[in-house]
């Protein structure tokens, strides 16, 4: 019993792991918000506006860290801000979106995962990566006449773009390589893949890595691909993945 | 007698909540000092909760207090946070359903927990904080949170730093880059 009563004394003690923090104590004063470390930073801080998380920003390097949220955005007042967003999603209805509040807002983030439709790209100049998903009812052309999504924006520096889609349309991705010089993934998930678009594919400059997901059996024959592999300068692998089957063509 | 303490820790029924906490349970400092704390109080910090609910309550009520071994649970500390504990315990349980959490986070504080939380003595301010944080108690780290953040807002980096006692690490030049890059929030004013 004595024994036992020792073993829950000890038990009930609570010691400090965070070693870190030791260390933080001997070199920061008690009265200085340097003292906590990153994790209780970023919750004090996560009460703060978004107006004042920029305003703050250079207060210290640890404000810096963690001052932004890996994961939030907020339109509350119908704003969008953030800043050092890993991946920004978002989904909305028809073309209401204030397409420059968009603008400003992206410009900082370099991946933008989306929902729907997006009426131009012209403005997001820093962004790399983009995941685009669109509904069954929206086509995606290069002509402007559903003013819905134009990709014929030059300049752009997406390195990595997911395209998801429910109808391919053969024009789609014409002068492609005009549009994204440094595109070096491509993937595109859709119900049918239309073989015209091959063409053009194969004439991404920075292109590596192209990946295409059907939900039906595809028309694409081993020659095309490897047609497509031979001309495109820089491509090194072609993933296709029908029906979970996945078969890979490489250089 | 070890079977009905535990019965009872299982039960969210308020009565019971009221009845335990006439059950008392030490605490002990950093420094070392002891304080007496209603046991449904004590058990809003998670820390307390998790170690009285794999002992038994009957264990922690006998034998010897729990010991707060993180440096930020002074003995001035440990009371501010007894003193919070014991006037939230009956708060009804936090709902996190995503609204409601949305709201609670907008939510101004309380009266009371404003005055709470209004201590002149800054290092006694932060060790509260982050004993809370230590122990586990969110309703009081959310609470130090929005009173940091009240006094945040509308300041300058240089007002925040003097105010918080915060070393700028940045160079002039690192400074000047995102002052620029975020320019545009100051031209909204």
């Amino acid at each position: 019993m004595s024994q036992n009563m020792r073993s829950m004394k000890t038990s009930l003690e609570t010691t400090d792991d965070g070693n870190e923090d030791n260390k933080q104590r001997q070199i920061y004063a008690k009265n200085s918000m340097d003292r906590f470390g990153d994790d209780l930073c970023e919750l004090l801080l996560s009460y703060l506006s978004f107006e004042d998380r920029f305003r703050c920003e250079c207060v210290s390097k640890q404000f810096q860290r963690t001052i932004f949220e890996k994961k939030v955005f907020d339109n509350t007042s119908g704003q969008l801000m953030a800043k050092n967003l890993l991946t920004f999603e978002f989904t909305f209805k028809g073309n209401d979106i204030n397409s420059q509040l968009l603008c400003r807002f992206v410009a900082d983030n370099q991946s933008l995962r989306c929902l729907t439709t997006l009426d131009s790209l012209q403005s997001f100049r820093r962004l790399k990566r983009l995941d685009l998903t669109l509904g069954s009812n929206e086509c995606c052309v290069l002509g402007r006449k559903r003013q819905f999504f134009d990709i014929s924006i030059p300049g752009l520096r997406i390195t990595h773009f997911l395209l998801n889609l429910s109808q391919m349309d053969c024009n789609l991705l014409n002068n492609c390589h005009e549009f994204w010089p440094r595109l070096q993934y491509l993937s595109i998930r859709c119900l049918h893949f239309v073989t015209e678009c091959l063409h053009h594919i194969s004439r991404l400059p920075a292109l590596q890595m192209l990946v295409i997901h059907c939900n039906q059996d595809i028309d694409l024959s081993d020659n095309d691909l490897n047609a497509v592999l031979s001309s495109s300068p820089k491509l090194k692998t072609i993933e296709i993945r029908v029906n979970n089957e996945k078969k890979f063509y490489s250089k | 007698m070890a079977d009905n303490a535990d019965h009872i820790d299982g039960d969210d029924n308020e009565d019971v909540r009221a009845q335990q906490n006439l059950i008392k349970i030490k605490l002990k400092s950093s420094e070392g000092g002891i304080y007496e704390c209603g046991l449904t109080a004590a058990k809003m910090s998670d820390l307390v909760k998790n170690m009285v609910e794999s002992l038994g309550t009957d264990a922690v009520v006998t034998t010897e207090p729990i010991i707060l071994g993180n440096e930020a649970v002074t003995d001035a500390a440990l009371k501010k946070i007894i003193e919070w504990v014991e006037f939230h315990w009956d708060d009804p349980p936090v709902d996190h359903d995503f609204e409601d959490e949305k709201d609670r986070r907008n939510e101004e504080l309380s009266h009371w927990d404003k005055q709470f939380i209004d201590v002149d003595d800054q290092a006694l301010l932060f060790d509260v904080i982050a004993a809370a944080n230590y122990m586990d108690i969110k309703g009081l780290v959310e609470v130090g949170a929005k009173h940091i953040c009240s006094k945040i807002r509308g300041k300058s980096c240089q007002e925040v730093r003097e105010m918080l006692k915060i070393t700028n690490d940045f160079t002039a030049e690192e400074e000047d880059a995102i002052h620029k890059e975020n320019a545009w929030i100051y031209a909204k004013d």
